[in-house]
């Protein structure tokens, strides 16, 4: 885990994922839609991993719902983008853009 | 509705650290729901163990560096809030890290005692034999006994004999080297002894008259790179010797070390195969390898048996000589034998610095905590702003506690490093070389790391339970009080200096008991005596010594040997008509009232004297090993011995003193009038008037020898180099102390500091209404000086019970006197009030508006 500023891809997905679910954006979802986009099944762990992080760099923000019987009476957390979170994502796309704009197409 | 599987969620609840294990759990639990209601149970419940087990590394290394992360941001907040108060972190650390690198030094320095001789293969079956005599126990055994028992205790393994014979002169080609700590060995001196052998054949090495083995130094300062195998020294100007073996140097942790080993000579040879057993006499030291599945015991009382069926010549007193044995191992620390091998220490020796370690430890842990606390306490405005921007208690706490166990951490780290640094110069003052493996050293280092800690948590409970109690708001709007009087604190004060006042006095009285078990030891009163060669004054002595004696301030002068210097003017070899060994019986000759002024004493009859003109020529004084050896201990007085070619008689007996340094064993002795020769004059002086003294001596000197100005030495000085060992031991306790001392005065500085810091406002306020500066500093230290009385209040007596209790162990030992009490009461004043004294001053020189600013 380098000092480095930019996102990792674990941590720029879940933003994506986050950024696209829009008010539905927990746990569950999130976990069900990134293994629905990549194919392979995320673990717990690996969701909620970056997601700590992101959240401790305030680039996520949180919101809980009501508890559910179906979560064994334990509440729901929704997350949702800060203005810091829609940076970063854009600075990964502006960065995106330019490093691959010149590549070829490779598949 | 089925619930998930419960030891997969215990699992990950234990995992997930940051508080919302919760989240988690649920959305699994959702999940698991779903799978349950559309695929069943055991797809459901084999998926959530998938999940688990998935998720339990990763979350480990989350934990983990969620971890590191805290550290991390403790470790900053630490470091800055040390910033804040350079000072007080200062003394704050500095105390705890003197305290532990004290503390540490002492252990390593145990650890190497404790572990003397255990290098051996054999260490737990050897033993040495050892006798009980009318003399007391003592170490060397009776002549001929090595023999008997190698012929009639088959259980034991291995016998073999050593013989002490100090410092001997080889002559290799054209240089002669004067060598300490030569000994005489028999064959299996190696099958006992595990000293390494590096060069020469194990099997034949000191098998035959005129080997000899050197140790690696002593063939390096010998022969240099050549090879020092083969080479012919002449030892003594009597024998010719061929190196057949090299050693290794013997280890620090040896209870003898040798220079230079010869193997027993064909007369002595011949000795050691004779089959006569000199009970009662003493011979050369005796060691033993058991048999395994023999136990000591069932040795010594077979011994015993053995003695009993002993013949024995008849004048041999009816106390049976006592055989003993005592486990090598122990030698060092728990043997009382006289006229040992070589000089051992002792256990209670080991047990005082033990104690002081630990106590040491003691004042450097409390003070350290006394500090934190201290210091801890004026933040509870930090506390407050803290809470009131949300910070939970847990993590107060933690933020609190990881700070106290850094801080102690980083002491712990200044001590190793002090510690590496100060061991060779501790290595120096203590005259011994202790090495340690690595395992050693990181298990004592890793103890120490572990009271560390254990200091770091105590002392940071405070602010972690106590103030982060409170409520912001309580705190900010100033309802908040220093509940504590501090009187926690003071207590903490008055036992740390209570304790140091009572190391003080142990180091002094210490040293009185050490001194005088010296003169005790040496058997005569080495202080105040200077000599000088008299040749100059040969003709006109009396004349001289009459001058001399005309002041007070000089109590004494003899002409004669300087006493403890191994002088002798000749030695007589004694054929036993008994049928006793012969022996060696060292004449010395010397002035009038020679006793008197080297300190000899005389236990029975008196010393040689000019009211007896028989004693010029005919009187004789014997030490008491003499009178052993001629057999007249019973009655001595007016027994006529054969000294040489005369016969004398003897008026007195001497207490047996050494004549040469403690590591050479006393010797018979007789002492005759020889007023011929005047080679060396001693004077002893008064005790209070040396200096008087001495410029009487200087004068009267010049008046009969203008022509050559007087050289004089002081005899202690000269003996001086021979004790070493426990001078040492005395230096290294008073270091000791004085750290306890040290450490004690830091805490009393923080502490006078915070309490300046902490009473600011009522300082302006008393200058404000014309308080001088000096009625704030005596406001001071009177404050803390009624500390230091309490401390010495309490120390005193029970130091004084102890030191009683210790004393009575001795079984000679100096008077409790009140000098030491004065002594330590004075200096722990001094030195407590100079530490207040600075920040009293700081405090009251303070500009007032300032400290009233604060409101």
């Amino acid at each position: 885990m380098g000092r480095t500023n930019l996102l990792l891809r674990s941590e720029e997905m879940i933003l994506l994922a986050i950024y696209k679910l829009g008010d539905n954006a927990y746990g569950v979802s999130i976990r069900r839609y990134l293994s629905e986009m990549t194919g392979q099944d995320w673990s717990i762990a690996s969701v909620y991993a970056p997601l700590d992080r992101l959240t401790a760099r305030g680039f996520v923000d949180t919101r809980d719902g009501a508890p559910t019987k179906e979560r064994g009476g334990r509440r729901r957390r929704f997350y949702t983008l800060t203005r810091s979170g829609l940076a970063a994502l854009g600075e990964i796309q502006r960065l995106q853009a330019t490093m691959w704009a010149d590549m070829p197409k490779l598949i | 509705m089925s619930r998930p599987p419960f030891f997969g969620a215990w699992l990950l609840r234990l995992l997930r650290r940051q508080g919302d294990s919760d989240l988690v759990l649920g959305d699994l639990e959702e999940e698991y729901s779903y799978l349950y209601q559309r695929q069943g149970r055991q797809v459901a419940a084999r998926w959530y163990w998938q999940q688990v087990i998935r998720s339990v590394p990763r979350f480990i290394y989350e934990l983990v560096y969620w971890w590191v992360i805290m550290l991390e941001n403790y470790f900053k907040v630490s470091v800055r809030n040390l910033r804040k108060h350079p000072g007080f972190a200062f003394i704050n650390i500095a105390g705890l890290a003197l305290g532990l690198a004290a503390c540490f030094v002492i252990t390593l320095f145990l650890v190497h005692k404790l572990s003397y001789d255990r290098f051996h293969p054999n260490a737990e079956r050897m033993y040495r034999v050892i006798q009980e005599t009318d003399f007391g126990v003592m170490a060397p055994t009776p002549p001929g006994l090595a023999k008997a028992l190698e012929e009639n205790f088959p259980e034991l393994e291995q016998v073999t004999l050593v013989k002490e014979r100090g410092q001997g002169l080889f002559v290799t080609g054209a240089d002669s080297y004067f060598i300490d700590n030569v000994f005489v060995a028999d064959p299996s001196f190696f099958k006992v002894f595990g000293f390494e052998i590096l060069q020469g054949n194990p099997e034949t090495i000191l098998t035959a008259p005129g080997h000899v083995v050197l140790t690696e130094s002593e063939a390096q300062k010998l022969f240099g790179d050549r090879q020092p195998m083969g080479q012919v020294l002449r030892y003594e100007n009597t024998r010719d010797l061929e190196v057949v073996g090299i050693v290794a140097d013997p280890p620090s942790n040896a209870h003898f070390h040798f220079n230079v080993l010869v193997a027993y000579s064909e007369r002595q040879q011949a000795m050691r195969e004779g089959s006569t057993i000199y009970w009662q006499y003493f011979g050369d030291y005796l060691y033993v390898v058991l048999q395994e599945g023999h136990t000591a015991e069932s040795f010594v009382s077979k011994l015993r048996t053995f003695e009993e069926a002993a013949e024995k010549p008849e004048w041999l007193s009816d106390k049976a000589p006592g055989l003993f044995v005592e486990p090598v191992v122990d030698i060092h620390l728990y043997s009382e034998a006289k006229q040992d091998i070589a000089p051992q220490s002792d256990i209670r020796y080991l047990y005082l610095f033990g104690s002081i370690a630990v106590l040491v430890l003691i004042i450097a842990g409390v003070n350290y905590m006394n500090l934190a606390t201290a210091r801890s306490a004026m933040r509870y405005r930090e506390v407050g702003v803290r809470k009131a921007v949300g910070a939970m208690r847990a993590q107060l706490i933690g933020q609190f506690l990881s700070e106290s166990i850094v801080v102690a951490l980083l002491a712990f780290g200044l001590a190793l490093l002090l510690v590496q640094g100060a061991l060779p110069l501790i290595k120096q003052a203590a005259g011994i070389d202790f090495t340690f493996s690595y395992v050693q050293y990181l298990t004592i280092a890793a103890g120490f790391m572990l009271v560390v800690l254990g200091v770091g948590f105590v002392a940071g409970s405070y602010p972690a339970f106590f103030l982060a109690r409170f409520e912001a708001v309580q705190i900010l709007g100033g309802g908040y009080r220093q509940r504590t009087k501090g009187t926690l604190r003071k207590t903490l004060i008055v036992f740390q200096f209570a304790v140091s006042v009572a190391l003080l006095l142990a180091t002094i009285i210490i040293h009185q008991q050490q001194r005088y078990v010296h003169n005790q030891r040496l058997g005569f009163d080495k202080e105040q005596i200077v000599y000088f060669r008299a040749q100059y004054v040969k003709e006109q002595f009396d004349a001289f010594k009459a001058t001399l004696l005309r002041t007070s301030a000089i109590e004494s002068v003899a002409s004669g040997p300087p006493i403890g210097l191994g002088w002798k003017s000749m030695t007589i070899t004694i054929e036993d008509e008994q049928g006793g060994p012969s022996w060696d019986l060292g004449v010395m000759g010397a002035g009038y009232d020679y006793v008197n002024t080297a300190g000899i004493e005389i236990l029975q009859g008196r010393a040689l004297s000019r009211e007896f003109p028989a004693d010029a020529a005919q009187s004789v004084l014997v030490n008491e090993l003499a009178a052993h050896q001629l057999g007249i201990s019973d009655d001595p007085l007016g027994q006529m011995v054969q000294v040489g070619e005369e016969e004398k008689t003897v008026v007195g007996v001497m207490r047996d003193f050494h004549n040469a340094s403690l590591h050479t064993a006393i010797n018979p002795l007789v002492l005759r009038v020889d007023t011929e020769d005047t080679y060396i004059a001693l004077v002893r002086l008064a005790p209070q008037r040396m200096a008087e003294g001495l410029q009487h001596l200087e004068a009267t000197w010049a008046q009969f020898v203008p022509e050559r100005p007087l050289q004089y030495t002081f005899l202690e000085d000269r003996l001086e180099t021979h004790y070493q060992l426990e001078q040492r031991l005395g230096h290294l306790f008073t270091l000791f102390a004085g750290l306890a001392v040290l450490i004690a005065c830091l805490g009393m500085f923080g502490l006078a500091a915070f309490t300046a810091e902490q009473r600011t406002k009522e300082i302006g306020i008393r200058k404000a209404v014309g308080a001088s500066s000096s009625s704030i500093v005596s406001l001071f230290a009177v404050y803390f000086v009624k500390l230091v009385v309490v401390g010495f209040g309490i120390a005193a007596p029970v130091s004084y019970v102890l030191m009683e209790r210790w004393l009575a162990t001795f079984a000679y030992h100096v008077p409790l006197s009140g000098t030491p009490f004065v002594v330590a009461g004075s200096v722990i004043l001094v030195l407590a009030l100079l530490a207040v004294s600075y920040q009293a001053f700081k405090a009251a020189s303070a500009n007032p508006v300032e400290a009233l600013r604060y409101e």
